[in-house]
């Protein structure tokens, strides 16, 4: 088998050094072209696990692998140049347009005093993410689904082997969420997201990794992991587990406790 | 809304680039005596070598060459330096109520000339007072960033109130030892107080003019990181940049040319932190835009206020800080009620 895109071996990580660790003996692996959800319940250390991956984070022990090279071997502009990041973090009230944060995803392939570079790349995503017509507006004007789409076109054009997402579906309308995925899904990119809903995460992710209390507890295909007992030792709650009835993924049903 | 298109803004940036030029020539006319543009025209051009003598007299031409061309000059200088200071610290601190005086240069500079005044006296000779501030603003921001930094760290949050709390503590310390002191005291460190243009002499202009430019190309370098910082920190290392490395150069880096800046002209309050609204409007929030149109409306700003300044209650100086802070203040409250 080829060398996987993200490796991640016995990852320790504590907010502070010395401190209790948040995140333990963490192993976890992207390969190319590959869509891999993180679930798990608030607090269990979905973001400070993606912080890590994107170098943000730096491990107390364990190795963060990009390629087959290790990350904290290499500076933040190398590994900018190879995963891109979407975020809930906007810009809010400086006032940047919509191709303004766009051209902010070339940073990283650029050098001090350059130009942004091939405008055509920033002009062909936001054509192809509808927002072409929307380029010299304030991003602070769009709308939620409409931010989300221009930070995802910041992503594409800094045309990353690995996309990392941090619950990317969060404030979307359901037509929203599901035009996202689908798009995601079409960069053929490799993408490492966290999902609060398990039924998104079933229906789009190859594969998916549990994490509980700083632990991965559970990993495998949407099938392996979502079962009625995973659901009720990790998130605390009765669900009923069957087959999309329009598609192969399982579908999950909360009970809520009469 | 800000300009769109690059060519408007090529457009703007030319025409603030003229306007500041005219503005140079015009200014150099007001003040407690008029000199009519066509004199001050023939002077300048005589004092650079490509003129005759013309119908001035001597006092005019010292007057234009020698008193208001560096104090116009000095102005341009320090409107262009405070406003790109205060359009960067925005962005890093992601603060539009940052400034320069925030990091606690503006009283370690008063806090070094009561110093001279009271005790020292001109140990430098005429350079003493600018060279006490410089001190005194040097030293009160690296007391400032030394409270704010952990662990090698500087983080803006601390940086904020660490330049309030050191600001409060050093002025307090200013103010004991001139209410204690000489009563005349007072008087010459009101300057640094209120700022103002009054030191400006040709000798002393190589020093803020090679600050602002090396300011101007530090922080243009800097540029797309001040972007990727306004959007917050994580956006900043997922787009490749050290975070750290970038806020240490642009706090040290302006820091010190705010300190060279009130050395010479006092802490002159409101162009840093109004300037860079009125230039965000006018060109958007990208500082490769921003930043140019910064120093530009800077520099333009206080060369007018200057005018005002010297004019207004002739043949007094009014102290410039006065004016920029009425004239900001008053700007701020049009804008609010505006956007309400």
């Amino acid at each position: 088998m080829s060398c996987p895109t993200l490796h991640i071996q016995g990852l320790h990580w504590s907010p502070h050094s010395g401190g209790q660790p948040l995140l333990e003996g963490i192993d976890l692996q992207i390969g190319a072209g590959e869509f891999v959800g993180l679930i798990g319940p608030n607090g269990s250390g979905k973001t400070s696990l993606l912080r890590c991956a994107y170098r943000f984070n730096r491990p107390s022990a364990g190795q963060v692998h990009l390629d087959g090279e290790d990350i904290w071997q290499r500076n933040p502009r190398w590994v900018a140049q190879r995963i891109a990041v979407m975020l809930q973090e906007f810009p809010e009230d400086f006032g940047l347009n919509v191709r303004d944060v766009v051209a902010m995803g070339r940073t990283p392939h650029l050098g001090w005093f350059e130009g942004d570079g091939e405008p055509s790349l920033i002009d062909d995503t936001l054509a192809r993410l509808d927002l072409l017509p929307r380029a010299l507006d304030a991003f602070v004007c769009l709308s939620g689904g409409e931010k989300q789409r221009v930070l995802l076109a910041r992503a594409l054009v800094q045309q990353p082997r690995l996309l990392i997402l941090d619950e990317p579906t969060n404030h979307l309308d359901p037509r929203f969420q599901l035009a996202l995925l689908q798009q995601l899904r079409n960069t053929g990119l490799s993408l490492l997201a966290s999902f609060h809903d398990l039924n998104l995460a079933a229906a789009f992710c190859d594969r998916l990794y549990v994490i509980d209390a700083g632990r991965i507890v559970a990993h495998g295909t949407p099938e392996h992991v979502l079962t009625e007992q995973c659901l009720a030792e990790v998130f605390g709650v009765q669900a009923l587990v069957d087959r999309h009835p329009l598609a192969s993924h399982p579908r999950i049903t909360w009970i809520s406790p009469a | 809304m800000p300009i769109r298109s690059p060519a408007g803004y090529r457009l703007l940036i030319v025409s603030l680039l003229l306007a500041l030029l005219l503005s140079c020539l015009l200014s150099l006319g007001f003040g407690s005596a008029q000199v009519a543009l066509g004199k001050v025209v023939g002077i300048v051009l005589q004092q650079v070598g490509l003129g005759e003598n013309g119908d001035w007299s001597r006092g005019q031409a010292q007057i234009v060459w020698q008193i208001r061309a560096p104090r116009v000059l000095l102005g341009a200088l320090v409107g262009a330096g405070l406003a790109m200071v205060g359009g960067a610290l925005q962005a890093v601190t992601r603060n539009p109520l940052a400034d320069p005086h925030l990091l606690g240069v503006s009283s370690g500079a008063v806090f070094g000339a009561v110093l001279v005044v009271l005790f020292l006296g001109p140990f430098a000779g005429a350079f003493s007072l600018p060279l006490a501030a410089f001190i005194g603003a040097l030293g009160s921001m690296l007391l400032v960033l030394g409270v704010a930094s952990r662990g090698g760290r500087l983080e803006s949050d601390r940086l904020l109130l660490a330049g309030v709390a050191v600001s409060f503590v050093v002025m307090a310390a200013a103010n004991l030892l001139l209410y204690t002191g000489d009563p005349h005291a007072a008087a010459s460190v009101m300057f640094w107080m209120l700022g103002g243009l009054g030191l400006a002499q040709w000798s002393l202009l190589w020093l803020p003019a090679v600050c602002v430019l090396a300011g101007f190309v530090l922080l243009m370098s800097l540029a797309r990181a001040l972007n990727a910082l306004m959007s917050g920190e994580q956006t900043a290392v997922s787009l490749g940049f050290d975070t750290r490395r970038v806020r240490a150069k642009v706090f040290v880096g302006t820091a010190l040319l705010t300190g060279v800046l009130v050395s010479l002209s006092g802490a002159i309050g409101f162009v840093g932190l109004m300037l860079p609204h009125v230039a965000r409007r006018l060109v958007g929030a990208e500082h490769r835009r921003l930043l140019p149109a910064c120093a530009l409306l800077g520099a333009l700003f206080m060369i007018w206020v200057d005018v005002g300044a010297r004019t207004l209650i002739t043949p007094q100086d009014l102290p410039i800080g006065i004016a920029t802070a009425a004239i900001g203040g008053l700007f701020f409250i049009l804008l609010l009620r505006r956007k309400a």
